[in-house]
């Protein structure tokens, strides 16, 4: 499912380039969640954010954090990915998500479309590990247990909870009949 | 510094940069015990912008207070037509004796777009949001001259974060309305953009009165707490203030907040071996609520 927010705030009517106030994050956030709500368990939402320049710190805790600790939820997991995000928006949502790191004991990472300003495809805290996979499933799609732990050079059983830590932030796919084959969200 | 008329009390030239500001909030217990009605501005020199909308905030104050506007007499011409090209005279909360001639009145030509005239802030959450999207939206016309000396797409979008975050902060937690200004100037050898959102609310220290959790023993040390870690009086966690100070630091500029009776200064842009400058003070005397400056600098040379 593509959610294309610059198509919600001219049906909402709220002025872009700029996304800003809590108020309005709660505004767009209500019309995700009403789409949200009838996807299917491991459907991947895309939230393109283009033409959006400034998503204000308080917009991402209601609109995205707000949605991705939706999609953790175990009742219906779901996978969040973020496209055409500005260099503003990128650092707000990092400065938002080390926030949330640093006083929840939480990690909260969201997979992006395109390369960041780090290079990562990613925004928030990961490990070299994790970092590793995410590039590997993104040029390989789809791969087992086995290959990403050999390219690794790791052990089944240390990648295999990796991996679960990952599939927790909802960063990688787990194929539901095998559990043996992750994908890239 | 009263005159004869002790219903007068004449103004020291103190408005001329943020902290000198505070020898006219020493003198705000004399204007109530001695019935101030006419503040004299006869001795200003220049006023820059936080001087300008904290004097708005002495004279709303006083307005709620006593049920009267105080009036300013001998303001100095220059003063004056700044003043009104500030918007500070439709505010309506002080008498002004002095008119100016449309020949003496500042033109509002694209040339002297360097600044955001006076803007009211609700304390309303729905009005606020749409004042706030309208302001951001003028900021972004005026940018190219407003952010002359600092002019590039981060630097215009960090503004907006910025303004964005603490004017929410106005009708989220001081549960009063304010002001907003924005000035580009040349102050000695420096060109200056200041950035001034003030209210006269509950201020910080009661706005986080319900965190029993939070451990500080002064203002001033919770409004760096404030600054520095996302904390919030409503909720686990808060980005504003703590993000603003982060751009603050990343354009080289400073922060300044006074809230209550304390204040602290952050000043990024001259830095020792540990880092930005810092000033904390307390025991101030009592201004209500809280006013915020951000400045950047550049130098002329």
């Amino acid at each position: 499912m593509e959610i294309v927010i610059n198509k919600i705030t001219k049906k909402l009517k709220i002025q872009i380039p700029d996304l800003i106030t809590r108020p309005i994050g709660k505004r767009i956030y209500k019309y995700i969640s009403d789409k949200v709500e009838n996807i299917n368990q491991g459907e991947v939402v895309v939230i393109d954010l283009s033409e959006i320049l400034v998503i204000d710190p308080s917009c991402s805790d209601e609109i995205i954090v707000k949605l991705i600790n939706e999609s953790r939820k175990d009742e219906k997991p779901f996978f969040v990915k973020l496209k055409n995000l500005s260099q503003m928006t990128e650092m707000n949502l990092s400065s938002v998500f080390d926030s949330y790191r640093e006083f929840s004991n939480d990690r909260i990472v969201v997979i992006t479309d395109d390369i960041t300003s780090k290079n990562f495809y990613c925004i928030g805290e990961v490990s070299n590990i994790e970092h590793e996979i995410i590039k590997y499933l993104r040029i390989n799609n789809q791969a087992k247990l086995s290959d990403i732990a050999s390219f690794l050079n790791k052990s089944k059983q240390e990648i295999e909870e990796v991996l679960s830590k990952m599939y927790g932030l909802r960063i990688v796919r787990i194929d539901e009949s095998t559990k043996n084959v992750y994908s890239t969200v | 510094m009263s005159s004869n008329d002790e219903n007068v009390l004449i103004l020291p030239d103190c408005c001329k940069d943020i902290y000198s500001f505070e020898n006219i909030i020493k003198q705000l217990e004399s204007v109530y015990e001695k019935q101030v009605k006419i503040l004299d501005l006869s001795r200003i020199s220049f006023v820059e912008p936080f001087s300008m909308v904290s004097l708005l905030l002495l004279g709303r104050n006083y307005l709620r207070k006593t049920g009267e506007k105080l009036t300013l007499i001998n303001v100095p011409l220059i003063i004056l037509q700044y003043l009104a090209r500030m918007d500070f005279e439709k505010k309506g909360i002080f008498k002004i004796q002095q008119t100016l001639t449309e020949k003496q009145k500042l033109k509002r030509s694209s040339f002297s777009q360097k600044v955001i005239e006076i803007i009211d802030i609700p304390n309303k959450e729905r009005e606020s949001v749409k004042i706030i999207s309208s302001v951001i939206s003028l900021f972004r016309k005026r940018a190219k001259h407003i952010l002359k000396y600092w002019l590039s797409d981060q630097a215009i979008n960090y503004f907006v974060t910025v303004i964005s975050e603490v004017c929410q902060n106005v009708f989220e937690h001081s549960l009063d309305s304010g002001f907003l200004a924005i000035q580009t100037y040349n102050i000695g050898k420096e060109h200056l953009v200041r950035l001034v959102i003030v209210d006269s609310g509950i201020g910080i220290e009661e706005s986080f009165s319900s965190r029993k959790d939070l451990k500080y023993e002064t203002g001033a040390e919770l409004i760096q707490m404030a600054l520095t870690t996302p904390i919030s009086s409503k909720r686990n966690f808060g980005y504003g203030l703590c993000q603003v100070n982060s751009i603050v630091k990343k354009l080289n500029g400073s922060l300044y907040v006074r809230s209550s009776k304390s204040s602290v200064a952050m000043i990024h842009n001259k830095k020792n071996k540990n880092g930005a400058y810092s000033f904390f003070k307390n025991n101030l005397p009592e201004f209500p609520g809280t006013q915020i400056s951000i400045s950047l600098y550049h130098n002329r040379n």
